[in-house]
């Protein structure tokens, strides 16, 4: 209780982590009871009324409504739950890939697999990220699934170089050294010592990273790689509007918010995250 | 008399570097550890004396020289040893910081050797863990905590503990407690010499700090650049330094009472710095810092001179051709 | 009066029950508690205690640069007569450069890896000395400094970076700039530890010649007896953010009256082979609940109620020499 106290006093030092943290379980409480809560539930997928296309913002449709007649507002926080099960997944695949990786070259560094995995990851890290994932996500049928693969492919190397780094450094540590001479195996050595070690890291990462995999789902959507209409994501929908500009801007301007408030939510909460984390051993 | 566990013949370890040069890191160590004893091992930063220790436990193969423990040669082993042999020879390191897991319990950390070289029952493990902490001298409720809560003379003894898990019969000490307060210092220690005398083990004692080492050694052996300068049984040792590089090592101590000061050789001021061990001089490594140094000092390596019983020299001062004309200047060094 | 100017003229630094408290993250963190000490002109004092007795938070508070989570609760530190805490920046500055400068634990750090000494001293001197001081005058007045403390060859040290010098060479230019810039008082921050015993023997030494030579002052910071034993006059021997026992070096050395002083002494190992205490029992107090009475007390084996109630003072029990306990005369 008292380690939760101070954790919280170290979280909260810097108020700006705090907004961060109420953005994001904004986020997250929309992504997952929005459904139920948007004036508008049925807009969320393909409904038409053309009487009521087009709108300015109003008291009766808060962010307007798009040339369908579907009202923004609802489309917005209908979309947040692909957004959010977006980042979930690529960072749930790619950590725990790119953590295996990079320990296993970083606890052998200097033999061959450390240069093998390392080269490999390299190039990875080589290729623009975008070009990469167009690539792959144009090549594959254009759908969320697709997207979210594209994405993961090219995420999982900065796990590897993260955990990479954490590792070789952690090489030299006398409870790693000590391991080694009684006997323990590899696994042991991983799992037990090494990782509960890496965690912070990784997890400080993760959070900043979500934001990142988020606008990074949203240009492939804005693209038209992503989720297909007529259900509702923030970068085709950004996409769509972007040739009404400016005279029905609120196509377009209400979802590019939505994008930044989420990302700098993340960011904030990332930082407060590494805040609390790394002055954990003061 | 007690037995002879380890016997170390002409032990070297050298380190190729990218440029082609070679660091001799120890050459040509010859050393005995006996049963229940301890030998401390002294010397300065790059005097090889933590690459001794790292290469008795196995973390790299000998260059050259025969490491004999029990009869078996464990020079070219490094971990190939067997699961015997890891756990009978069990180091302790300096760093009360980094030898324990700070993202683990005490009662994990002390689980690992009990793990792996035991078939207890995992209630039987928790429960010598704590027997473990117990036998150092620490509350059996520390298995619960966190090594960072704790203080580093608590570390370093939980280290101890986790030597203990495997009964072995030489722990290795490298400088144990020099990152430790005095007060803090003197309960490991005595600790240390408690369980020394229970469990009859050997220590090698790695240190750089002498005065410790008259209170806690047996014998004494100083290195200097990977090389033994002198030997000998810890009171002799202390009460007739022969070596220049000793004394001046001990002219160099600072000491707290009148009676000690009277012991540091007077006439010896240290000067000069300890070469690169990848330049180690030619002749005896330390002739660039000697006072007493001869024309040969210069061009041989002296060997090592058995002047009394148990007390050896390796020093030009004392070689049999030169020692009697050199008998003023080995008298005057001797004093 | 006329007595009272020359003492005044004679301190250079005087700390006067010197409290300072830590906030760390809401909890208040009780480090000094009424630190008292002087340092006349070509004095050495020391400051021996273990980790964690305040004694680097002591000597930043000398150059006032604690951090910002410190707070001054009483007390004040007069630099040449002058409170550093009512300092304005621009004194402070000119004390922090010519006046009182620092001699770090780890010289590696206190050198910048990416200039030559060259650059680092000339750089150090031209804030110190008078403006438009040509830079050839500078380079002498380096060069100068730098065969003061021994080092070989000074024109080459001039030009190599701080990676090219071993420890024990790095810890001899930082003092070389420390003094050239015309400081009087030198804070030495236990300037041997991270070298070898030899090397340290050195440092200290050349410390205590230039000192005398040019007619310094200096507070010796250290953890280890033999190290203030050697190299001070005058000693404060601290305990939890206190001073427990300070006097003559060689007197308190020999007569040692406060029961920590005695207790610490029995833990050094010594040469002449006494065997090994047991060490003191307990462990140095939680700062954020330190003990009401004497900090020492709980851990003290003399200790009685009245050491537990209140603070005992700071007393003269022989001439020069003073301990802060009640039963300073019945300990040994």
């Amino acid at each position: 209780m008292e380690a939760l106290k101070r954790n919280w006093l170290k979280f909260s030092e810097s108020k700006i982590s705090v907004i961060g943290l109420v953005i994001v379980s904004a986020f997250l409480l929309l992504a997952i009871f929005g459904k139920y809560m948007v004036p508008y539930p049925e807009h969320i997928g393909s409904y038409v009324d053309f009487a009521n296309a087009g709108l300015a913002p109003s008291s009766k449709h808060l962010c307007g409504t798009d040339l369908m007649g579907r009202d923004i507002f609802s489309r917005i926080i209908g979309s947040f739950r692909n957004t959010l099960l977006m980042g979930v997944i690529v960072l749930c695949i790619s950590a725990p890939v790119g953590f295996v990786v990079g320990v296993i070259a970083g606890y052998n560094k200097g033999k061959l697999i450390d240069t093998v995995l390392m080269r490999i990851t390299d190039i990875f890290l080589a290729i623009p990220p975008l070009v990469l994932a167009l690539a792959i996500a144009s090549v594959l049928e254009p759908n969320l699934t697709n997207s979210m693969l594209a994405i993961t492919v090219m995420w999982w190397p900065w796990y590897a170089r993260l955990s990479y780094g954490v590792t070789s450094s952690l090489r030299s540590e006398n409870y790693i050294i000590y391991a080694e001479l009684v006997g323990a195996k590899l696994p042991h050595i991983i799992f037990k010592e090494i990782l509960p070690n890496c965690l912070s890291a990784v997890l400080t990462k993760m959070t900043l990273d979500m934001g990142y995999v988020i606008i990074m789902g949203a240009t492939l959507s804005y693209a038209g790689l992503g989720e297909q209409a007529p259900k509702p994501a923030l970068g085709s929908m950004i996409s769509s509007g972007v040739k009404y500009m400016p005279g029905q801007w609120w196509l377009t301007i209400f979802p590019a918010i939505a994008i930044i408030l989420i990302v700098l939510g993340f960011n904030l909460l990332g930082d407060g995250i590494s805040n609390m984390l790394g002055t954990e051993e003061n | 008399m007690a037995e002879k566990i380890l016997d170390i013949k002409n032990l070297k370890k050298y380190f190729p570097l990218k440029s082609g040069q070679v660091v001799k890191a120890v050459d040509g160590v010859d050393l005995e550890l006996y049963e229940g004893e301890t030998l401390g091992l002294v010397g300065e930063s790059g005097s090889g004396k933590s690459t001794i220790a790292y290469v008795l436990v196995g973390m790299y193969e000998a260059t050259d020289g025969d490491i004999i423990y029990k009869g078996d040669n464990l020079a070219k082993a490094g971990l190939n040893r067997t699961l015997k042999q890891r756990g009978e020879i069990q180091i302790v390191f300096q760093d009360p910081g980094s030898s324990l897991n700070s993202k683990r319990t005490v009662g994990k950390s002390l689980m690992v050797p009990l793990k792996i070289h035991t078939k207890m029952s995992k209630a039987d493990m928790e429960k010598r863990s704590r027997d473990l902490l117990e036998e150092v001298g620490l509350p059996a409720e520390f298995a619960d905590k966190y090594p960072r809560t704790l203080g580093g003379g608590e570390r370093q003894l939980i280290s101890v503990a986790r030597a203990l898990a495997t009964n072995p019969s030489l722990v290795i000490l490298d400088e144990p407690t020099s990152a430790l307060d005095v007060s803090v210092q003197a309960k490991v220690i005595s600790k240390l010499i408690d369980l020394q005398k229970e469990l009859q083990l050997a220590y090698l004692f790695i240190t750089h700090d002498l005065s410790l080492m008259r209170n806690v050694a047996d014998r004494v052996a100083i290195l200097y650049l990977g090389r033994l300068c002198e030997q000998a049984p810890a009171e002799d040792f202390f009460k007739k330094p022969l070596h220049p590089y000793t004394q001046m090592l001990l002219s160099s101590i600072p000491v707290v009472t009148a009676e000690e000061e009277k012991m540091k050789p007077s006439k010896v001021q240290s000067t000069g710095e300890i070469p690169s061990p990848v330049n180690v001089p030619p002749g005896c490594a330390f002739h660039l810092r000697c006072r007493y140094k001869k024309p040969i000092c210069m061009k041989e390596r002296p060997v090592m001179k058995e002047l009394s019983p148990g007390h050896f020299v390796c020093c030009h001062l004392f070689n049999d051709d030169t020692y009697e004309s050199d008998k003023t200047a080995a008298q005057t060094v001797a004093e | 009066m006329e007595n009272m100017d020359n003492a005044q003229k004679d301190t250079i630094l005087e700390v006067k029950d010197l409290t300072v408290s830590f906030d760390v993250y809401g909890r208040i963190s009780h480090v000094l508690d009424g630190i008292s000490f002087k340092v006349k002109k070509g004095e050495r004092v020391g400051l021996v205690g273990e980790s964690g007795c305040g004694k680097t938070t002591t000597l930043k508070s000398v150059l006032n640069v604690l951090p910002k989570n410190a707070k001054i609760n009483r007390g004040e530190v007069l630099f040449e007569g002058k409170n550093v805490f009512e300092m304005k920046d621009s004194e402070l500055a000119a004390m922090r450069r010519t006046g009182a400068g620092m001699i770090f634990q780890d010289p590696s750090s206190a050198l910048n890896p990416v200039f030559s000494i060259e650059k680092q001293f000339i750089t150090a001197l031209k804030y110190a000395k008078p403006n438009n001081t040509p830079t050839k005058e500078l380079y002498d007045i380096a060069v100068e400094a730098l065969n003061n403390v021994m080092l070989p060859d000074p024109e080459r040290i001039m030009k190599s970076f701080p990676f090219q010098l071993s420890g024990g060479m790095k810890q001899r230019v930082c003092i070389a700039m420390t003094i050239a810039a015309g400081r009087q008082l030198l804070l030495a921050d236990e300037p041997g530890t991270s070298l070898d015993v030899t090397i340290q023997d050195q440092i200290l030494r050349l410390i205590n010649k230039l000192v005398l030579d040019n007619h310094l002052s200096v507070i010796m910071v250290a953890h280890s007896l033999g190290v203030i034993r050697e190299s001070t006059s005058y000693v404060n021997i601290m305990y939890a953010g206190t001073v427990v026992e300070s006097g003559e070096t060689d007197d308190v050395f020999q007569n040692p009256r406060h029961p920590y002083t005695v207790a610490l002494m029995s833990c050094v190992p010594k040469l002449t082979g006494e065997g090994i205490a047991k060490g003191i029992p307990g462990r140095v107090p939680d700062y954020m609940a330190p003990p009401k009475g004497c900090r020492f007390s709980p851990r003290c084996p003399y200790a009685k109620e009245v050491c537990k109630a209140e603070k005992p003072q700071h007393l003269e029990v022989s001439p020069g020499h003073w301990v802060s306990c009640y039963f300073a005369n019945e300990v040994i």
